[in-house]
């Protein structure tokens, strides 16, 4: 084998650095073999012989390739030879594990990526149906959900037996169709007298003597301002009142 | 290209072949300091000369310069001219200067532990 020969056989064996390292490290041992084949050739080696006698001075491919390495570095010859065994052996195991590794490697890759791919074209056609959706039925969806418009809760402990009222109210807009109200009363002693008036000053609705636990509810529609009279008689208990109102479509 | 069967060394040799291997960084750095700017290949034979006989692959003292360089302690110019390839120069930096100086107590400490546990009773 002759000096460049040589460098060919290492150059292909040096991938591991990069383009400029590898540059450097073949000139700077192309320069110690031809050195070295000169001093040979001046002490009486035949030209060719000198050039072999200085390429098996300096080392085969395989170690020196190995000692450019990561784990490289200094590299005696009864290392070299262990270092090149287990490298010989851990690359041919590799490159054969990795053959049939890389091509399940491969397909799975391709049918995750299709996968995914697919995946992301449904969601896509999902969100621009929702959106459409939502745009299309956007003022039955306004008409179908509640707004609160009024809220009230108390608690009261009367021992004495007197009245004590509260009186509150909520205003019914143009922009609502309709609204709810309900009332929930828990007395543990006592009553509790709710009456509900519309904005003509009509009392609608009068839970009686609202002694007794009771829960009610009533859709109204008119507009204005509506009141509610809360008339607690030696009360002790809660009472909960709430009201929703609907919007009308825009 | 079969492994050859290579014969055991004796414990003599494996001493020597033990310490001039750990001894490398030392060599190295030492042959540059007294001898730099030197190219790698005059390093070898200047190393070889030292130590009277091979004991590294030539090639792969290549790789360690190139480490020594990497990490600071030593520095390379290329050197154009003259008959042959481009040659690389290898001199010490102030900090190769500062670890040999240090290494070299390490050397000296573990010599003299060495001198003092061979030495006849």
């Amino acid at each position: 084998m002759n000096i460049q020969t040589y460098l060919d056989r290492l150059a292909r064996r040096l991938h591991h650095l990069n383009p400029q390292q590898r540059h450097a490290a073949l000139t700077e041992i192309h320069g110690h073999l031809h050195e070295e084949a000169r001093r040979l050739h001046a002490d009486g080696l035949a030209p060719a012989a000198a050039e072999a006698a200085a390429i098996e001075a300096f080392g085969r491919p395989e170690e020196i390739a190995v000692a450019y390495g990561p784990q490289g570095g200094e590299v005696r010859g009864e290392t070299g030879e262990v270092l090149l065994r287990i490298a010989r052996g851990t690359g041919r195991a590799a490159a054969a594990t990795g053959r049939g590794a890389g091509q399940v490697l491969k397909v799975l890759g391709i049918v995750a990526l299709v996968a995914v791919g697919v995946a992301l074209v449904v969601l896509l056609g999902v969100l621009a149906f929702a959106g459409t959706a939502l745009v299309t039925f956007q003022d039955e969806i306004r008409e179908a959900v509640p707004r609160p418009i009024y809220g009230y809760s108390d608690e009261r402990d009367m021992t004495e037996p007197r009245t004590e009222l509260h009186t509150n109210g909520f205003d019914v807009g143009p922009e609502m169709k309709e609204f709810r109200i309900v009332f929930d009363t828990a007395p543990e002693a006592g009553c509790v007298r709710i009456r509900l008036t519309d904005p003509s000053g009509d009392t609608v609705n009068v839970n009686g003597n609202g002694c007794d636990a009771t829960s009610y509810g009533t859709t109204f529609t008119e507009q204005g301002r509506w009141t509610v009279e809360y008339a607690f008689i030696a009360y002790a208990g809660s009472v909960d009142a709430e009201a929703w109102g609907f919007e009308r479509a825009r | 290209m079969g492994a050859t069967a290579r014969p055991a060394l004796g414990l003599p040799d494996r001493v020597e072949h033990d310490l001039a291997g750990g001894a490398l960084l030392l060599l190295l750095l030492g042959h540059v300091r007294r001898h730099g700017p030197i190219h790698g290949y005059a390093l070898i034979k200047a190393m070889e000369e030292t130590t009277g006989r091979t004991h590294w692959k030539e090639g792969t003292i290549y790789p360690v310069l190139g480490r020594l360089e990497q990490e600071g302690l030593l520095r390379a110019d290329w050197q154009v001219g003259g008959r042959g390839p481009p040659r690389k120069m290898y001199v010490l930096t102030r900090a190769g200067d500062h670890a040999l100086d240090r290494a070299r107590l390490v050397w000296h400490q573990t010599r003299d532990a060495l001198d003092e546990l061979l030495e006849e009773p």
